[in-house]
């Protein structure tokens, strides 16, 4: 590569400290340097990315000679090869057998699963306003988000698992006691599949599908400990993200009464009961502006890491082979280049008839490209049908002053538990 | 050097950068009992994937999570 080429962004003398907080620490990095940085993270040589450009680049253009960097072991420890892990050709095919199951088409067969789990959620928050007691929102909506992917994926088996599965929620820290306790979950879903199929049952569920599932060049297909990885790996990510946003969903709107004032309007105004298809969903506007708005504040990946493979040059810049590229979809989501008054919760700004959230890139809550979620539409559907059906009924208060803590592991947890009291939009129920 | 002492020195190193107190590593040692956490573990497969050319977590069709040093040491070991 040309000698011209090889300049290198500006950046930190010192090495990141291992006991700063990363997030906070990566933040002011860019406050300093500006979008892009160069600095020393966990022994490791690390541009940190903060513009559309460069995102279009890394996981886009050239998206080839950028796979995932060292983050991911801490996935890979936890879930092993599954498709969040997987590499290459293998990625490939295993992405091609999953893909189908989460089709927009099949959205609507898990509704009925999702409108299961929330109504008990429902029932226990209503019981909570007639006495006036608080509940605990993060911790019920963890729960229910766990029962809605378990009863998605194990369909008439979610009764027969779901106590083996409940550590998921009730664990909280994603550490190495964790990842001990829940690899040795895989034998369970093994269990359930060696039963089907001696039986000769199929299944409309998840884990059904991807039983049926074969590799469209060998017609072979996954083996059962491939197919243990992959519902795993569709337990963790699908469970925790969703009850992240909803938990900093319910945050905001106790925090923004008029944006719930605007919610409560919304939904007084459909009539029909519980959504009952991906159509119905449609129609409700301001849900998923809201939804929107608390993923652009909080996405619960809110970090991404790739590591090139071969040297490159990103705007200019010297990428040599091995360093590690860090995309905060966090930092760039509030970046004020990109968003009018980024750090203030305004719904209204994914209206179609604001500009600023149809810039590309700006938003990369399920990240872009080959490598984005495949479970996109899924969580939509799931966040918007939670909002629709306890949000129509109630109302949620927070008391508590201090900011917020975040806790920015794997996934953008709040740091704390939020108590809240719910309250009936109107009078309660005789 | 073998892969038992390349093993050794990523845990050595990452636990020293990590600022974490590494327990004598011994094969009956439990993991959990080592002093690093889940990043360290996860900083020390991605630098034994450099040194070696492979990561057996991503390779290995096995689902089991190593419970001892000696457990861990053995995974790349026997790495076909």
């Amino acid at each position: 590569m040309a000698s011209q080429l090889r300049r290198i962004p500006p950046g930190p003398a010192e090495k990141y400290a291992p006991d700063r907080n990363l997030l906070v620490w990566l933040g002011e990095q860019f406050a300093r340097y500006g979008d892009i940085f160069r600095a020393s993270i966990h022994g490791t040589e690390v541009y940190a990315v903060n513009a559309p450009e460069f995102v279009d680049h890394v996981l886009l253009k050239n998206w080839q000679n950028y796979p995932k960097g060292q983050a991911i072991k801490r996935i890979a420890l936890l879930l092993g090869n599954g498709l969040m892990v997987s590499k290459g050709d293998f990625w490939i095919r295993q992405r091609r057998m999953i893909q189908p199951a989460f089709h927009r088409s099949g959205l609507d067969a898990l509704m009925g699963v999702v409108a299961t789990a929330n109504a008990r959620l429902r029932e226990k928050w209503m019981g909570a306003a007639t006495s006036g007691a608080t509940v605990n929102v993060t911790r019920d909506i963890s729960l229910a988000m766990l029962d809605v992917i378990l009863m998605s994926i194990f369909g008439d088996d979610y009764d027969e698992v779901a106590p083996t599965f409940r550590v998921v929620s009730e664990a909280t820290e994603r550490n190495l006691e964790f990842a001990v306790l829940f690899t040795s979950l895989g034998k369970s879903i093994i269990s359930i599949a060696e039963k089907r199929r001696s039986a000769g049952r199929t299944a409309g569920d998840l884990l059904g599908a991807l039983m049926e599932a074969r590799d469209r060049d060998t017609g072979l297909a996954m083996s059962d400990n491939q197919l243990a990885k992959e519902i795993m790996t569709l337990i963790v990510a699908g469970h925790e993200t969703t009850a992240s946003t909803l938990n900093w969903t319910w945050y905001l709107l106790a925090k923004h009464p008029d944006a719930d004032e605007k919610l409560a309007a919304e939904l007084a105004a459909w009539q029909d009961g519980d959504p009952a298809s991906t159509e119905d969903l449609k129609k409700f506007t301001y849900v998923r502006n809201i939804i929107e708005e608390a993923l652009r504040l909080y996405p619960p990946g809110w970090l991404m890491t790739r590591r090139a493979i071969r040297d490159d040059e990103i705007a200019g810049y010297f990428v040599p082979a091995g360093t590690e590229i860090y995309i905060s979809p966090y930092y760039i989501q509030r970046h004020p280049a990109l968003w009018s008054a980024p750090e203030a919760f305004d719904p209204e700004r994914f209206g179609a008839e604001r500009a600023e959230a149809h810039r590309s890139l700006a938003m990369l809550p399920f990240s872009v490209g080959p490598r984005n979620c495949v479970g996109e539409h899924l969580a939509r559907m799931e966040m918007q049908m939670h909002l629709i059906m306890v949000a129509k009924q109630l109302r949620l208060e927070y008391a508590e002053t201090q900011p917020p803590q975040l806790a920015a592991g794997v996934n953008l947890l709040s740091g704390r538990d939020f108590l809240m009291t719910p309250h009936f939009r109107t009078a309660a129920p005789l | 050097m073998s892969i038992r002492s390349t093993v050794q020195t990523q845990f050595e190193e990452v636990a020293a950068e990590q600022h974490r107190k590494l327990a004598r590593l011994a094969d009956d040692l439990k993991l959990l009992d080592s002093g690093l956490d889940s990043l360290s573990f996860a900083l020390i497969v991605a630098r034994l994937e450099e040194a070696l050319g492979f990561d057996p977590f991503e390779d290995s069709d096995d689902m089991r999570f190593p419970v001892t040093y000696g457990d861990f040491v053995r995974l790349y070991e026997n790495h076909k």
